[in-house]
């Protein structure tokens, strides 16, 4: 890297489309992932769980399923010595009832939601696991349940827990909405619903657990958060320093795996029985026993002037969050802070809920609550821009965020904005208009913009530790606690690592994802891994690149600032004839007592903690902007949509490798295609009705079309070398994008997701009837 | 290996080298025995009540013969195989090879067989409307026995067939066409493209020396009713009618009169004559002018 | 139990099988090849596709017995003498890999097809690959890998 002037840096490492290190083992086959993995003496172990959604468990007996032979052991809420997990969801709200977020490891006397575990086996083999399951006694009695998040805010409703359905409020003031509503020359409002969606990651949720030669038990699992280990330790009744876990490269994230999955469950049973035990959840176990996507819905209604100004924003939204709290209330958080979408409203009065239910569990997914207000904000502003006989994209533009504008919390927007670039570059990026290819085929055009944080909520004070040593060879190690999904996680910090040491990248060895071994990086979560990782190897390879800079300026008696380091060699920039390897300056550094190894801390930037409903100042430390743009084909006889073209144009700041954030977008818009078109898991009366891939559906290579992701650089994000995130911004404009191009094809609004042909079709009948 | 209840756990495996030896096993066994031959089927429903598997690839049943007097279609012979046959790329037998072409996954195709996917007997059985659309038989044999059950005798019930467990299909019997014949096939899924039907249609049409009048109708669906269904008063509609106007219209809203769809009933009624309305122009235009090529997706 | 035999990326194995082991069950925990994904059970992920005598399977709803005497491929048999096969370079290059999980499958996959059908269109190439879930990538990066690899190949 060369050049002080961030304006004018050039790169040899950073922003260069480099192959990825990790990716030769994925195509030769050669990761182990977590089920990939077995030990001498292990057991293997399965979960008996809830087959009810609401009742009383009058009288359990694992009698039988004890003594069948080649059980080791069964385990019920009993013998979990804190069955009540620790996590408190700190910010929480005073006024809110449940400050507690209440997660049973396992169910005690009573269950919640279809699914829900209730005890745990291990066996000699997974046969032998099954047939005790099946010998668990189990009586229930049957209470009184309430599967609708409206219907169980009601006084009369019956309760998940304690004696309050509604866990968590938040709520957006800004100005005067009634003020706002009288300025407006035109009003719009709607109600907009979601779906629970399920993760389907590839990999089945799993690891192993076991017991090592000093005491300490051992995860070995899939997992986006190490630091877990402390839940584990409290759950185990255990000190916190004799639980470790080794993270795996994951089979997919998306959110997934973000709360505690087999963790307690392994590390119970082998605790119990000494030995190491294997749980691997079967891909029905995946679809009921895991936690979705929180459906939404969401009243709206925006003000605006005849020339296109908003003038008054207000929204109500309610989120189920089924049996259990998990996340839920930053997930209502998240959605009520973007639920503005990435415009510039004086007048704002949001009000949102998260309702209790006996549904399957809500938590993280991939946009964390953002998706869903964006199929809400986007929807409305393109309605809005008809209302007005407006081009919706010249409504964008005259209501986008600036910098310096405000948000709908009062926080002020720093970095550069470059929507009206994405909005237009997406939109482009369709290329001509395609011919109908026959006349009951309509084709028709929309985008969306979006917005959406990276790095987590301020209050929490985050940060990131990464330590990075040099070898006397010049070749560098890095130690980072941060979990690779098989987003390139890992890469980047190669990258980053290599840039600025000047090691070989493939030189560049990077250990990673070990709770007693690599300084904790914080989750792979919310957008943050980039920003917060790439910080603190940014900040610790910064610290060895000075001393290394210095060093060799002694020894070729030139000034540092004349340096540049690339490939192993130290050399002056533009003149490579004065240099000097790498080698020799470590190992001249090393020799007069410097081990050439930092360990640093990148924190975040900080805000006070959220006491009140009302959010207000700054909770995000920045936003990544960008806008999608679709075309579909609507088949006007059988309400089959298709989406022919699909472009994603995103401000990132500094794309670190090229290739990498193309993929982001490209997997964010396949996602949020399913989102918006294919995908629904779906409960009656809190009972799963698709539990399989054959009837929970994911879009395959011939429903995702070619997909154009295009990149822009604005340099002015917070991540290293002024990068921003992508993981998530990339999933969220592509539902409404999809939404809006439907009613470009045909007339017919959407809103309510997901927009099976069934329901266009009946749009459809609906709208000709009505002609 | 602990025997388990309720899991699927047969004990026994056998590869019999001759139809003799498979339907022996198939009678020694009975219900607790399982013909096999990809899988996909047997693998995935998992029957518990299984004791034995008998694999029928080694009868040598896969192959597809066409003569003057029809066409013959072993039955363990691959969807894939099926797929691509020189033999039914072309003519009216072709959408024997795209109703193969919709079941499951490129993956599933290379293992899985015609024979299975009738036997399975799903009210989706992809590859049965065109069957029965072309007036399909199947040979069943057992031990000193052999019959010829038209296939729309098959299916009595959801998964359940007129084939005795001591029976074993080897082969599916296809008439010979006459001159002007046309046939036509659609599809539809619930929702992706590679998903579960919600209805298909399969329409054989055969007219008269001059292509005026309609001399023979078949209409199969599936997805829309217990089993696979012939549209037998929509046929006899067609039936020594000459092409008019209204006709196909009006035969495609008796074809979704007579299914008896159970989830989403009224969207499969209505696509049901969507479909029906499409593939009766189409069979009939084939008919008429008397070419068939390969379809033209939808 | 059932003995038998079956040739695995060019070596001779011999394994033990009950009739209702899958291919994937003897492959993946019998005789070690852990590229051989579990993904689900029913055939509908694909990641668990290996090639039979060259043609792709899912080997979750294969039985092991009818292996005996087949040749298999797993991804780890796509290398020869160290070398990555075309596929693998580009899938590399292409960024077609995030997770990797849906990696082994999706190239024997593609490869199969290449046997087969050395110049597909994206077209051809969507298909064949329709059975390989990918999560992660949108299949974008994955169908333009193959066709390098085809135009690599033809050139």
């Amino acid at each position: 890297m060369v050049g002080k002037d961030k304006e004018k840096q050039t790169f040899h490492v950073v922003g260069k489309r480099l192959d990825g290190l990790d990716e030769k083992a994925k195509v030769s086959g050669s990761v182990i992932y977590a089920d990939d993995f077995t030990m001498g003496r292990m057991l293997y172990a399965k979960v008996f769980r809830s087959t009810r959604a609401s009742a009383k468990i009058k009288s359990i007996d694992t009698t039988a399923a004890r003594s069948l032979a080649g059980v080791a052991t069964v385990i019920t809420a009993e013998d979990v010595p804190n069955n009540r997990s620790v996590t408190n969801v700190v910010g929480q709200s005073a006024d809110v009832g449940l400050l507690q977020a209440r997660h049973y490891v396992l169910a005690e006397d009573r269950v919640r939601f279809y699914g829900e575990p209730i005890a745990l086996v291990a066996a000699e083999d997974p046969d032998i696991a099954e047939a005790a399951l099946k010998l668990i006694k189990i009586e229930y009695e049957t209470l009184p349940g309430v599967f609708d998040p409206e219907e169980a805010m009601k006084d009369d409703a019956p309760k998940v827990h304690g004696d309050n359905n509604i866990i968590a409020r938040w709520k957006l003031r800004r100005g005067d909405i009634n003020k706002g509503f009288r300025e407006a020359d035109v009003i719009v409002e709607n109600t907009y619903q979601t779906q629970f969606v399920e993760h389907a990651q590839l990999e089945p949720e799993s690891g192993v657990a076991w017991i090592d030669d000093d005491g300490v038990l051992n995860l070995r699992v899939a997992t986006q958060v190490i630091e877990q280990y402390r839940e584990i330790a409290h759950i185990l009744g255990i000190p916190e320093s004799k639980v470790r876990i080794r993270g795996t490269l994951i089979g997919g994230g998306f959110g997934g795996r973000e709360d505690l999955t087999v963790e307690p469950y392994i590390a119970l049973l082998s605790w119990k029985t000494g030995r190491p035990v294997k749980l691997t959840y079967e891909r029905e176990e995946m679809m009921y026993g895991r936690h979705k996507r929180h459906p939404y819905k969401m009243w709206y209604k925006h003000g605006a002037t005849r020339a296109g100004k908003l003038v008054a924003m207000e929204a109500t939204l309610i989120s189920d969050s089924g049996a259990f709290v998990y996340l839920s209330p930053w997930v209502l958080l998240y959605s009520a802070v973007h639920s503005t979408g990435p415009y510039y409203i004086p007048n704002v009065k949001v009000d949102s809920y998260s309702v209790l239910t006996n549904n399957i569990y809500t938590s993280a997914f991939r946009g964390f609550g953002v998706p869903q207000v964006a199929v809400a904000h986007e929807s409305q502003m393109d309605i809005l821009a008809r209302e007005l006989k407006m081009a919706p994209a010249e409504l964008r533009a005259k209501n986008y965020l600036k910098t310096g504008d405000e948000t709908g919390t009062g926080q002020r927007i720093e970095s550069k904005v470059l929507l009206t670039k994405t909005q237009e570059a997406a939109v482009k990026a369709l290329g001509d208009r395609s011919k109908p290819r026959a006349p009951y085929i309509k084709v028709g055009r929309g985008f969306a913009s979006c917005w959406q944080s990276y790095g987590r909520m301020c209050y929490l004070h985050d940060t990131s530790s990464a330590w990075v040593g040099m070898e006397m060879d010049g070749s560098a190690v890095i130690r980072c606690g941060i979990p690779d999904l098989g987003g390139g996680q890992r890469e980047s910090l190669r990258q980053i690592a290599a840039e600025l040491t000047g090691a070989f990248l493939e030189s560049v060895h990077v250990i990673s994802t070990d709770s007693q071994v690599t300084p904790l990086g914080g989750t792979v979560t919310a957008t943050r891994a980039l920003f917060m990782s790439g910080n603190a190897v940014k900040l610790a390879a910064e610290a060895i690149r000075h001393d290394l800079l210095q060093k060799a300026s002694e020894m070729l008696g030139e000034n540092p600032e004349d340096l540049d380091i690339c490939d192993g060699e130290v050399s002056v920039s533009g003149n490579r004839k004065v240099r000097i390897p790498l080698a020799q300056v470590v190992k001249a550094i090393k020799s007069e007592g410097n081990p050439l190894e930092v360990l640093k801390t990148f924190r975040a930037p900080t805000a006070e903690p959220i006491t009140r409903e009302i959010i207000e100042g700054q909770v995000f430390p920045d936003f990544t902007f960008g806008s999608q743009a679709a075309e579909v084909e609507v088949n006007t006889l059988t309400g089959r949509v298709n989406v022919t073209k699909i472009t994603g144009a995103y401000d990132v700041g500094k794309a670190i490798n090229p290739k990498r954030v193309e993929g982001q977008i490209e997997g964010g818009i396949a996602q949020g295609l399913g989102y918006a078109l294919l995908e629904e898991f779906i409960e009656d009366k809190g009972i799963p009705k698709n539990v399989s891939l054959t009837t929970y559906i994911l879009p395959t290579s011939k429903d995702v079309p070619d997909i154009q992701s295009i990149i822009l650089e604005s340099g002015s994000g917070k991540g290293p070398f002024g990068s921003k995130g992508i993981g998530e911004p990339a999933i969220t404009a592509t539902a409404p994008a999809i939404l809006n191009a439907i009613y470009d094809a045909v007339g017919v609004r959407i809103k309510k997701i997901p927009a099976t042909p069934e329901i266009v079709f009946y749009h459809l009948k609906e709208r000709d009837e009505g002609a | 290996m602990s025997k388990v209840k309720n899991l699927f756990r047969p004990a026994e495996y056998f590869k019999p080298t001759s139809v003799e030896e498979a339907v022996k096993l198939l009678a020694q066994y009975g219900e607790k025995g399982s013909p096999i031959a990809g899988g996909t089927d047997v693998l995935a429903m998992k029957n518990p009540g299984t004791e034995a598997l008998i694999d029928i690839t080694g009868l040598g049943l896969n192959y597809i013969e066409s003569d003057s007097q029809g066409l013959r279609i072993g039955a363990t012979t691959t969807l894939a195989d099926i797929e691509i046959s020189p033999i039914l790329s072309k003519g009216p037998y072709n959408i024997i090879a795209q109703a193969a072409h919709e079941v499951g996954t490129p993956l599933i195709r290379n293992l899985g067989t015609i024979g299975g996917n009738l036997c399975n007997a799903s009210p989706s059985a992809d590859t049965a409307p065109v069957l029965l659309a072309l007036g399909a038989k199947l040979k069943l044999v057992s031990t000193g026995k052999s019959r010829e059950v038209p296939l729309d005798e098959f299916f009595v019930g959801p998964f359940r067939t007129v084939k005795g467990h001591d029976e074993l299909l080897t082969e599916i019997v296809l008439p010979p066409l006459t001159l002007r014949t046309g046939t036509s096939y659609q599809w539809l899924t619930k929702i992706t493209t590679i998903d579960e039907t919600l209805v298909s249609v399969a329409i054989m049409v055969a007219m008269d020396d001059k292509g005026e009048v309609i001399k023979d109708a078949k209409i199969a669906l599936i997805s829309v009713a217990p089993t696979p269904m012939r549209a037998r008063q929509a046929e006899e509609m067609l039936r020594g009618k000459e092409v008019r106007d209204r006709l196909v219209e009006e035969v495609a809203r008796v074809v979704a009169d007579e299914t008896s769809p159970r989830s989403r009933p009224d969207y499969r009624r209505q696509m049901s004559a969507v479909l029906a309305e499409r593939v009766l122009k189409e069979a009939i235009s084939r008919a008429v002018s008397n070419i068939q090529s390969g379809g033209v997706p939808w | 139990m059932i003995n038998i035999r079956l040739n695995v990326n060019n070596e001779d194995y011999q394994a033990e099988v009950a009739a209702y082991h899958t291919l994937r069950d003897v492959l993946r925990d019998k005789l070690g090849f852990t590229d051989v994904k579990n993904g689900c059970s029913e055939g509908e992920c694909g990641s668990c596709a290996v090639l039979v005598d060259g043609k792709p399977v899912t080997s979750c709803l294969m039985l092991a017995a009818q292996a005996q005497g087949k040749r298999i491929t797993t991804a780890r048999g796509l290398a020869t003498d160290g070398k990555l096969h075309p596929l693998q370079e580009k899938f590399i290059e292409y960024e077609a890999v995030q997770c990797g999980y849906c990696t082994p499958g999706m190239l024997l996959v593609a490869k199969a097809l290449l046997d087969k059908n050395p110049n597909p269109t994206e077209e051809e190439v969507r298909t064949a690959i329709s059975g390989n879930i990918c999560r992660c990538t949108g299949y974008q990066q994955i169908v333009e890998a193959i066709l390098a690899a085809a135009a690599e190949t033809n050139m």
